[in-house]
């Protein structure tokens, strides 16, 4: 027999989880060598080497799903779980920015006036650009819900807008979050809540930015006829992690900006 | 939750009791006397408040609500400080020498965190 009679996908030898390891570690060792040392050396070449491994790795998947057809319904199945615990996996990461951040809020210590938000600090006011941020996310899941309903209905017009108007929506919202960050009269240093408030609200930014080339990507794709009205699970798995920042974003404003203010 | 007369108000009549941690009916007042038996030996009564082992909190009110007692009394007319006297000794008697002086100083510069 010179052919498999399986649908799985047997995936030929590949580089780029050496590459990637090897990433891990400069970036790692890199984060020290900036953090402790002053030099950035070992943290650009690993954000180099991860950015060439993330981009090379995943061009890869995609010649094999969309180009040579490897990604039967059972492979499929089993990427979608991969995407559903890698989100899994995401959820309990901000968990633990949401222990600390209650932890420290719920019973504040006298060191900080046994108050929350402690003496001297002033927070920024939840109903100013939170509330717009929150309208934007909110409505940038809609507008994504517009576009996999515009896929899956072959309506090709209406699902490249509806994209487009996602990802700048994203976008909007991490220039609105930049800005903010700017604004702010306390920072980082200022005790544990410029710890907890930018520890959770910076890396939830940084999933914002994470999912909006997720997008850029699928937008990319779509453009160049990869998606077809039964099969993007690509798009879905986009459209899944978009959602996820969304709702943690809703956590963020509910407990950090508005009850923590 | 502080112990202890609530702010602002004469206090001429009720006083705390720290030991079982309740208002003493009026007319029961506890002298200075009193408190000095009480605290004899400088040992600070078992304060239901604060059951545990860590006293970080009883010593953290009773400062604040010394300070708090002594703004109103001496601020509101016919207001006698030595009211404030047995929240005085339990923050001298549990509280860290070191903290104690650097809450003064922040309370001087007005760098103190809590609300007097």
């Amino acid at each position: 027999m010179t052919h498999q009679t399986h649908a799985f996908h047997m995936v030929n030898p590949s580089p780029w989880p050496l590459t990637g390891a090897f990433s891990a570690l400069l970036l790692t060792s890199g984060l020290v060598m900036w953090f402790h040392y002053n030099s950035a050396t070992l943290l650009s070449l690993g954000l180099l080497a991860n950015t060439l491994t993330m981009y090379q790795w995943w061009r890869d998947v995609i010649r094999e799903g969309t180009y040579q057809g490897h990604h039967t319904p059972i492979v499929q199945k089993g990427l979608r779980y991969g995407m559903i615990l890698f989100i899994v996996s995401e959820v309990f990461f901000f968990a633990g920015f949401f222990w600390a951040f209650y932890h420290s809020s719920l019973v504040p210590t006298h060191d900080l006036g046994g108050c929350w938000p402690p003496t001297g600090i002033t927070p920024l006011n939840p109903l100013e650009v939170p509330l717009l941020n929150t309208s934007v996310l909110l409505a940038s899941g809609v507008s994504i819900t517009w576009a996999h309903h515009s896929l899956m209905e072959g309506k090709r017009n209406n699902m490249n807008q509806a994209l487009l108007i996602t990802i700048l929506l994203g976008v909007y919202f991490t220039i609105l979050q930049a800005s903010e960050y700017f604004e702010t009269s306390f920072s980082i240093s200022d005790g544990i809540y410029g710890s907890t408030f930018f520890m959770a609200t910076g890396f939830h930014g940084l999933h914002v930015i994470i999912g909006s080339t997720f997008l850029i990507i699928c937008l990319l794709r779509q453009l160049n006829f990869h998606f077809t009205s039964k099969h993007h699970f690509g798009f879905e798995a986009a459209a899944w992690y978009w959602h996820f920042v969304d709702v943690v974003w809703l956590f963020l404003y509910v407990s950090i900006y508005w009850w923590g203010s | 939750m502080a112990p202890g007369p609530r702010r602002g108000s004469a206090c001429e009549q009720a006083f705390y009791d720290g030991i079982s941690g309740c208002w003493q009916p009026s007319g029961v007042s506890t002298t200075a006397e009193d408190i000095r038996t009480k605290i004899k030996d400088y040992k600070i009564p078992f304060d239901s408040h604060f059951p545990n082992q860590n006293e970080t909190r009883n010593c953290w009110l009773n400062y604040l609500d010394f300070h708090h007692c002594e703004k109103a009394m001496t601020t509101s007319e016919g207001g006698d400080v030595s009211m404030c006297e047995w929240y005085q000794r339990v923050y001298k008697s549990l509280c860290p020498v070191s903290w104690v002086s650097a809450w003064d100083d922040g309370r001087a510069e007005g760098a103190f965190p809590g609300k007097i």
